[in-house]
């Protein structure tokens, strides 16, 4: 295969728009926490006097000027240093003139992402493998009934909510069957029912693409024109078909595991899995503001990497893109 | 040979039972779910069970409750005295130990109240002081607890601030916020942020050996998870996964009902949910009895209670129920009663009056359906002729509001929850009643003055001080009580657990049957 400048020059070019849109998602992200709660009132309480709000406030940074405080942001994103909890360790360290301790926000977000990364990678590795096979099976007996049946489970997996489905699960699986543990991390069979209650809408919306987008192929000229020649049908399906209808279906998995990674929030919450979505949340509550600045850079870098390897994924795909 | 291997096995394994530790244990690991993941785990978070769910199993205080009467025991103190109006002694108990090997004495003691009750650490268990609290040494043994002002609650104040290691404070105070370092029945393990903490049975416990202990160590272990799904932490117990599950909704207890292994185990705390309406400094109107009658009147606060307070117990007109100290026995809830509220508003309207417009607010996840309560709170104002605007908020909105002091464009109303530990009016008016109490609406010098004279009594004189000022905050709709929470926990069958009003998940008060 071969790849030429012309490939580099477009993977560069996506990558300098990644960082810009990085930059601008997360300046969007530093402006809008700035408007959501005061967080020093949240560390110290209804009952805490105006002096020692302010005094925690000073000391969090926040009585700066704004262009004080976003000099010192973008400083810290390009470095990688995204500040200090307001959580963990400062209400005592911070307090006791000791805030050299206080944890660094970025290594306690990294410290969730391989959670994330099990769970999300999981989810779309099951999603694909279950649902190609179900979009081609039915692409491949249009209006058939196992083509309908597959379009009312498609159907029903991308209208089902997630939430009521995740409790569905707990209840028949952990509960009546005793198959699954009900939630929380650390083995293989844990990450089965919240995979299961993520996978849902990726399996509707693969199986859908890929059966439309198989149908279409299928419809043009060329493969009539094999299938003339006498090549098999399923070869024709497989081999000639799907290679060119793969172009939707991998934007369809690009989009879908950026919705897994943007989802995992409502379901890491609900089964205890300890991610960056779960750690999202809980930031939020109390208003952690650097905390939250780590978590949303490292799920935005992740949107931002899997959109690269889909583009990386084009080129590999459509010759036109490698070659120039 | 087989023989020689089984006498020696026999051998290691009575040796095994011989070396074994005093307490009891043997009772494998105590799984415990709650709802939300501790914050911190430093000593002031366990002031609150809610805020650091376990923790009193590491740490103790000077005092504890009684879970049936709620009198005040000794724990770390084994007794108190009053020496002046201001100066408590407190003895502490001989040859306890922290689990870092130093001694507790009184040096250690006083170190870890001035840190607690500190104005600059400010924490948030303040809220729950009276006059400001330091500690000095007067004796190996004895801690001396100093009060600005005269506060007969001291000894039951003590029983909020847990004790923890000086030397962890003085040296490495920033590891007091992730290594609880106590003299309780659990030695702090770890906590592993995001997914549990948890600690083992201490076999130096002074509780193993002492006549007074509260308590017998049964399991061997404590785990701490945190799940903030009902259904799933319901769900943790019936699948064997956990032993309590915390603060179920009734949904679910009717749930476990109709399982097999299953109890809920519900009782009344000592939390309450009111309704706190802006007084003195807001909107004219706002300060006007008729106004503030019409408003209290105008709502169904039983039916609220009954129908949409999910586990409560009714209150009689008044924050605290009848064990609390100042309980008035002659009022009542306000009647419902939409007729009488609407001819109020009408009166109002015909004098020249423009009726505000009232916000009414409730903080997100603070009690099980609190948004439908103030929905249901807007329609009732809504037919007496009050417009309303609702809202529940994030705690990061709600809080700011909720001690900013009323002015005179605002007509804002709360639902909201708010503890009292203590069981004392004492307490409610210091935060609810008084000009500058954290999160009052109300300021009225005299009130004011009266309650602070109430706060420095005792016995009889202390109860009818405290009443009559309850009375009159009845007669000035101050606040409109709406129920009392009591929280529901799932838990095996065949579980014991020994608790009170403040709900404190403590290991050696629990205990399986089966």
């Amino acid at each position: 295969m071969k790849i030429n400048n012309a490939f580099f020059a477009f993977i560069l070019k996506r990558l300098l728009n990644s960082v810009i849109l990085l930059v601008i998602v997360m300046s969007l992200v530093f402006f809008a926490n700035r408007q959501i709660g005061d967080p020093a009132r949240m560390v110290l309480g209804n009952g805490a006097s105006e002096e020692a709000v302010l005094n925690l406030r000073t000391q969090m940074g926040l009585e700066d000027p704004m262009s004080q405080q976003y000099g010192r942001f973008l400083y810290g994103l390009a470095t990688g240093d995204l500040g200090k909890t307001f959580r963990f360790g400062l209400s005592d360290s911070v307090r006791a003139g000791n805030d050299a301790n206080a944890l660094s926000t970025l290594p306690i977000a990294m410290d969730r992402l391989p959670a994330t990364l099990i769970l999300a990678g999981a989810t779309i590795i099951f999603s694909v493998l279950v649902a190609l096979p179900l979009g081609l099976y039915a692409a491949a007996r249009p209006r058939s009934p196992p083509d309908r049946a597959i379009g009312v489970l498609s159907l029903a997996g991308v209208s089902i909510v997630e939430y009521w489905f995740a409790l569905v699960l707990v209840l028949v699986f952990a509960v009546q069957f005793a198959w699954f543990p009900t939630s929380g991390y650390g083995t293989v069979a844990h990450v089965v029912l919240p995979a299961l209650a993520l996978s849902l809408r990726p399996i509707g919306r693969i199986t859908q693409i890929a059966r439309s987008s198989l149908l279409d192929e299928m419809a043009k000229p060329y493969i009539t024109a094999a299938k003339g020649r006498g090549i098999p049908m399923r070869r024709v399906a497989a081999v000639h078909a799907l290679k060119n209808a793969a172009i939707p279906i991998v934007t369809t998995i690009g989009d879908e595991t950026i919705n897994v990674v943007t989802g995992v929030i409502i379901i890491e919450t609900i089964f205890g899995w300890p991610g960056i979505g779960a750690l999202t949340v809980d930031a939020l509550s109390i208003r952690d503001i650097p905390l939250v600045e780590a978590t949303v850079f490292l799920l935005v870098l992740m949107v931002l990497t899997i959109n690269l390897l889909v583009d990386v994924a084009y080129a590999f795909l459509n010759p036109r893109l490698r070659i120039g | 040979m087989r023989n020689t291997v089984s006498t020696k096995s026999l051998a290691l394994a009575l040796a095994g039972v011989l070396a074994a530790p005093a307490h009891a244990a043997g009772g494998g690991e105590l799984v415990i779910v709650g709802n939300q993941e501790p914050q911190s785990m430093q000593a002031q978070v366990a002031h609150k069970e809610v805020n650091g769910i376990g923790l009193r199993n590491v740490i103790e205080q000077l005092t504890r409750l009684d879970p049936e009467t709620n009198e005040v025991l000794p724990m770390l103190a084994v007794s108190w005295e009053q020496i002046e109006p201001t100066v408590w002694h407190f003895d502490l108990r001989d040859g306890v130990k922290f689990h870092d090997g130093t001694d507790l004495d009184a040096e250690a003691a006083a170190v870890s109240i001035n840190w607690l009750w500190s104005p600059e650490n400010s924490y948030p268990v303040r809220d729950m002081m009276g006059p400001q609290i330091t500690a000095e040494v007067v004796d190996e043994d004895t801690v001396a607890v100093i009060t600005d002002g005269i506060d007969p609650l001291l000894p039951r104040r003590m029983y909020l601030g847990g004790i923890t290691s000086a030397r962890q404070i003085l040296e490495e105070p920033e590891d007091h916020s992730v290594n609880p370092i106590g003299t309780g029945p659990y030695v702090f393990d770890e906590w592993k942020q995001g997914q549990y903490w948890t600690s083992t049975a201490n076999p130096d416990w002074w509780g193993n050996s002492a006549d007074d202990t509260y308590g017998e160590i049964f399991y061997d272990s404590v785990r701490v998870v945190w799940r903030p799904e009902a259904l799933v932490r319901s769900a943790m117990v019936e699948s064997g996964e956990a032993q309590v599950a915390m603060f179920l909704t009734r949904e679910e207890c009717d749930r476990f009902g109709a399982a097999s292994g299953i109890d809920c185990m519900v009782k009344g705390s000592d939390t309450f949910l009111q309704f706190r309406l802006d007084y003195q400094g807001a909107h004219p109107l706002l300060q006007d009895q008729k106004f503030r009658k019409a408003i209290f009147t105008g709502i169904n606060w039983e039916g609220i209670r009954q129908n949409l307070m999910s586990l409560s117990e009714p209150l009689a007109g008044q924050m605290l129920p009848s064990v609390a100290t100042g309980f008035a026995d002659g009022i009542e809830q306000y009647a419902y009663d939409p007729q009488g509220a609407r001819a109020l508003v009408d009166e109002l309207k015909a004098a020249g009056n423009e009726i505000p417009t009232l916000e009414v607010t409730t903080r997100l996840g603070s009690t099980p359906r609190n948004g439908e309560m103030i929905e249901a709170i807007g329609a009732m104002l809504g037919a007496v002729g009050i417009p309303t605007r609702i809202a529940v908020e994030e705690p990061g909105i709600f809080n700011p509001r909720a001690v900013a002091k009323p002015t005179p464009d605002r007509s804002y109303a709360w639902l909201h929850v708010q503890a009292n530990p203590l069981m004392d009016y004492a307490l409610t008016f210091g935060a609810h009643y008084t000009c500058a109490g954290n999160v009052s609406v109300f300021c009225d010098p005299d009130f004011e003055a009266r309650a602070n004279a109430a706060a420095e009594l005792t016995g009889d004189a202390r109860h009818e001080a405290l009443e009559a000022l309850v009375v009159e905050g009845h007669e000035r709709h101050i606040v409109a009580p709406v129920g009392l929470l009591q929280r529901a926990y799932g838990v095996v069958e065949g579980f014991e657990w020994d608790f009170g009003v403040d709900h404190r998940i403590v290991a050696v008060n629990m205990r399986e049957t089966k």
